[in-house]
């Protein structure tokens, strides 16, 4: 907040759209495509959300993330998850070592202790690993034999998951997908990007990722951009808005929309409405604003509530999709100023 | 020497909200009252004008409105006029309060300088009506402002300095005037609805006054003499006096008595007889014959000469073909006028025809006569036989259209001709001329009766004598038959055990 206090409005909300802008751009030097994605996990980070990433392999899930934690200094921790991962292989654990000729329990910190955090192929855990991690997620601390130890902001923890191999996979209860900010989906990359993807990756000339900013300043910087994001307002018919939405979605609810409840069994969680509003504060602050616009939560709409509404039977054998349904929602939801 | 010339404060975010407000809140209310006013006007221009379209549509056509319905649908429209005013002031003031809202005009003024929702948000944070915002002060203090609200405040001037209220939000009344206009239409057209449906027939008298102003009008128009001018002029006097019912019938007569002789005055001599058709040749003939329905005959030839070369000309000698014809139909219209005013002054059931009212006024005959001997109407009348024109003769001067001679004399006072649509249907009388039981005499001749009234025997006349006749010849039945109901024991019989197969089955069970 000292630095806050020092600075000027403008150039904070300047700040914040230099080091956006240019940790979008650094990523984009390694990632082909996937512009969107990238916009999503920068957006993520900076709500001080996680993001669930869901793709087929080898479509650069990891090497997003990791780029994105290089270009912004951040440490980072990868975790491939597999049925027989334990716990504390995420957390941490105590180990008896000697010390000065006495033998003593030292902790030692699980690849949880980092400020990003790719939990690759979640699913393959069991239950009782993917809550180790989520619970650190949701509390930012984690407690080891008893003793409570705080994950340094900014935490960040990005999971992918594959949506084709469900062989062996414990997916995700609907409660930790909740706490996940957004979730983004990969898809496959167009034919001139998959040749760009060939020229970087197969050439001898490989790009390596320049830190935007020192590694000693990165978390506090973050968690300074972190604070503005919250400072964006919102005005009051906006608020009415994202509760409308919010509404919308609620299957049986006052606000429900028909096909709301013919195909959900339930809607978004209030978990929801503060993710609509935080990407939307983001989205604002990225184009200089500093007050949030309808166009800002529709934007945020799909990869904030996609997850947080579990279709019904009915809706699976229709194939009836998440993302059809807020599309709905967004086309039939009233606003001032639409029409 | 430079003057300084003092720049002109530009208006804040704010004070724009505020004046977009006011001007929305203006044309809305504006909106809503035109709604109500373009009616109001409507039904108050009419009220007053409803008397003299009453009288045109009287005078025109025949139908008017009662006085008392038309006093009652002046004073609807009034009412009506007042609720619609009163309806517009009051949406007016509905619309004005809805409109008169901050963010709302945040809102639009937001659209309109596609702002995305700055201008709104900078609404929310300094609207005066809120608590938490100071009502005063235009440029807000920042106490309770969020951190960012300065660069939200420059972001709003920014986008309204070339805003102007007045320019964004004009006062478009052409749809308000337009609905507005419809529901003026809509005004119109239930009242002449109401109108036609409340308007009566018009009176005999009224009727009467009609066709004799229309004569008036027709004498106008093809002998604008002085005198069919003044002829005119004592037709409409004579229509006012008979639609006026405060006047007694014996001022009624006068009245037409002094018109019939002004007419007979202005008739010029050689009326009777039918000018020749208006062609070159200037020379033609007319002969007609009359019957007179019962008995009366009559004939009548005419000729006559026009030196009228062409159509002005025999205007111009006023003894046209028209107005001849004229002349007739006014006669008969007034004599008809007098006769209506002496049946309705006359003492005792005015709806009885009377026998002696005409000559022939179609009634039977008198009672315990012959039915074929002719009564009093089927009598030769010698005057009438005197007026009958001959033939070679010309016709009587009273036969101005070559008719029949008795045609004047029988002309059904009285009756209805027939007519039973104003419900006069003669009353049964004169029943006698039919034969009693065992009276004979020569067969009844009804052919041209217009009414055949019989008295159907309330009962069995008593002492009539006669006997109980048993009819053998009726046709009998051949067969013995009874409606009575079946006995009990049949009724409770078991049932038939032999049923049919159905055909499905029987080659099942062989």
């Amino acid at each position: 907040m000292g630095a806050a206090a020092k600075t000027s409005p403008d150039q904070r909300v300047a700040e914040f759209r230099d080091v956006f802008t240019r940790a979008e751009a650094e990523v984009g030097r390694v990632i082909v495509g996937h512009q969107a994605a990238v916009r999503k996990v920068l957006t993520a980070l900076f709500c001080g959300g996680h993001v669930l990433i869901e793709g087929v392999p080898g479509l650069g899930k990891t090497l997003m993330v990791k780029t994105a934690a290089e270009a912004l200094g951040l440490s980072f921790k990868r975790v491939q998850f597999t049925p027989d991962l334990m716990p504390s292989d995420i957390v941490g654990t105590q180990i008896l070592t000697e010390v000065e000729g006495r033998r003593e329990f030292q902790f030692k910190a699980g690849p949880i202790f980092a400020h990003v955090v790719l939990g690759d192929e979640v699913n393959r855990a069991t239950p009782k690993t993917q809550s180790a991690l989520l619970e650190a997620m949701e509390e930012r601390q984690v407690t080891v034999l008893g003793t409570t130890y705080r994950l340094d902001p900014p935490f960040f923890v990005l999971a992918t998951q594959n949506p084709i191999e469900l062989e062996g996979t414990y997916p995700l209860p609907e409660a930790q997908m909740d706490r996940f900010l957004f979730k983004v989906v990969i898809g496959s990359p167009k034919p001139e990007e998959l040749r760009e993807i060939l020229n970087r990756t197969t050439g001898a000339n490989v790009y390596h990722v320049q830190a935007i900013f020192d590694a000693a300043e990165a978390p506090a910087t973050i968690e300074r951009l972190k604070d503005l994001v919250r400072e964006v307002i919102v005005a009051e018919p906006l608020e009415r808005y994202v509760i409308g939405i919010i509404a919308a979605c609620t299957p049986g609810g006052p606000g429900a929309l028909p096909e709301i409840s013919q195909y959900l069994r339930f809607g978004p969680s209030p978990r929801g409405a503060q993710a609509l509003i935080l990407c939307a504060k983001v989205s604002a602050l990225m184009q200089g604003r500093v007050s949030v616009s309808y166009e800002d939560v529709d934007d945020a709409l799909v990869p904030s509530l996609r997850h947080r509404l579990l279709r019904n039977f009915q809706a699976e054998a229709e194939n009836v999709t998440t993302e059809s349904l807020l599309d709905q929602v967004s086309k039939r939801i009233k606003r001032p100023g639409r029409g | 020497m430079t003057s300084m010339k003092p720049i002109a404060a530009k208006p804040s975010p704010v004070e724009l909200i505020a004046g977009a407000r006011s001007r929305l809140a203006l044309i809305a209310a504006t909106r809503a009252l035109i709604y109500g006013l373009a009616p109001a006007i409507t039904a108050f221009a009419i009220a007053p004008a409803l008397a003299p379209i009453n009288d045109w549509a009287g005078s025109r056509f025949g139908y008017e409105l009662a006085q008392p319905t038309l006093i009652d649908l002046r004073v609807g429209l009034v009412a009506a006029g007042l609720v619609a005013l009163a309806l517009g002031a009051a949406s007016a003031a509905i619309a004005w309060r809805r409109a008169h809202d901050y963010i709302s005009a945040a809102e639009r003024v937001d659209t309109i300088v596609n702002a995305r929702q700055e201008i709104l948000t900078l609404a929310t944070l300094t609207d005066p009506s809120s608590s938490a915002n100071s009502a005063t002060s235009a440029v807000p203090s920042g106490a309770k402002r969020p951190a960012l609200f300065p660069i939200l405040w420059q972001r709003a001037c920014t986008y309204l300095a070339n805003f102007s209220p007045a320019r964004a939000f004009r006062f478009d009344l052409g749809r308000p005037l337009m609905r507005g206009s419809a529901l003026s239409l809509a005004i119109v057209a239930i009242l002449a609805v109401a109108m036609m449906a409340l308007a009566r027939p018009p009176s005999p008298e009224a009727a009467q006054a009609l066709r004799l102003r229309e004569m008036a009008r027709e004498i106008e128009t093809t002998s604008p003499t002085e005198s069919g001018r003044a002829l005119a002029k004592a037709l409409r006097d004579t229509a006012t006096v008979l639609e006026n019912p405060k006047l007694p019938p014996e001022q009624k007569l006068k009245l037409l008595a002094e018109l019939t002789n002004d007419l007979q005055r202005i008739k010029p001599p050689n009326s009777p007889q039918t000018k020749a058709p208006h062609d070159k040749s200037a020379k033609g003939s007319s002969g007609g014959t009359g019957n007179s329905g019962n008995g009366g005959e009559g004939a009548g030839s005419g000729q006559g000469k026009g030196t009228g070369g062409d159509k002005a000309e025999a205007k111009g000698s006023g003894t046209g073909k028209n107005n001849d014809q004229q002349m007739a139909a006014l006669e008969k219209e007034l004599s008809q006028a007098k006769e209506r005013i002496e049946n309705e002054s006359a003492p005792g059931d005015k709806s009885m025809p009377k026998p002696e009212a005409g000559g022939s006024n179609g009634n039977a005959a008198a009672p315990g006569k012959s039915p074929n001997q002719p009564g009093a109407a089927n009598r030769p009348d010698d005057s009438a036989q005197n007026q009958r024109p001959k033939p070679g003769e010309n016709a009587p001067p009273s036969d101005k259209s070559g008719q029949g001679g008795e045609k004047t004399a029988n002309d059904d006072k009285g009756s209805t001709k027939g007519d039973t649509r104003l419900g006069q249907f003669p009353a049964p009388v004169r029943y006698e001329r039919f034969y009693k039981p065992g009276e004979h005499g020569p067969p009844i001749e009804i052919k041209d009766a217009r009414y055949v009234v019989f008295r159907l025997p309330s009962g069995a006349t008593p002492g009539a004598g006669g006997k109980a006749v048993l009819d053998t010849g009726r046709p009998e039945a051949s067969t013995p038959y009874s409606n009575a109901p079946l006995t009990a024991e049949r009724l409770e019989a078991s049932p038939d055990e032999r049923q049919l197969v159905p055909p499905r089955y029987r080659d099942l069970i062989q």
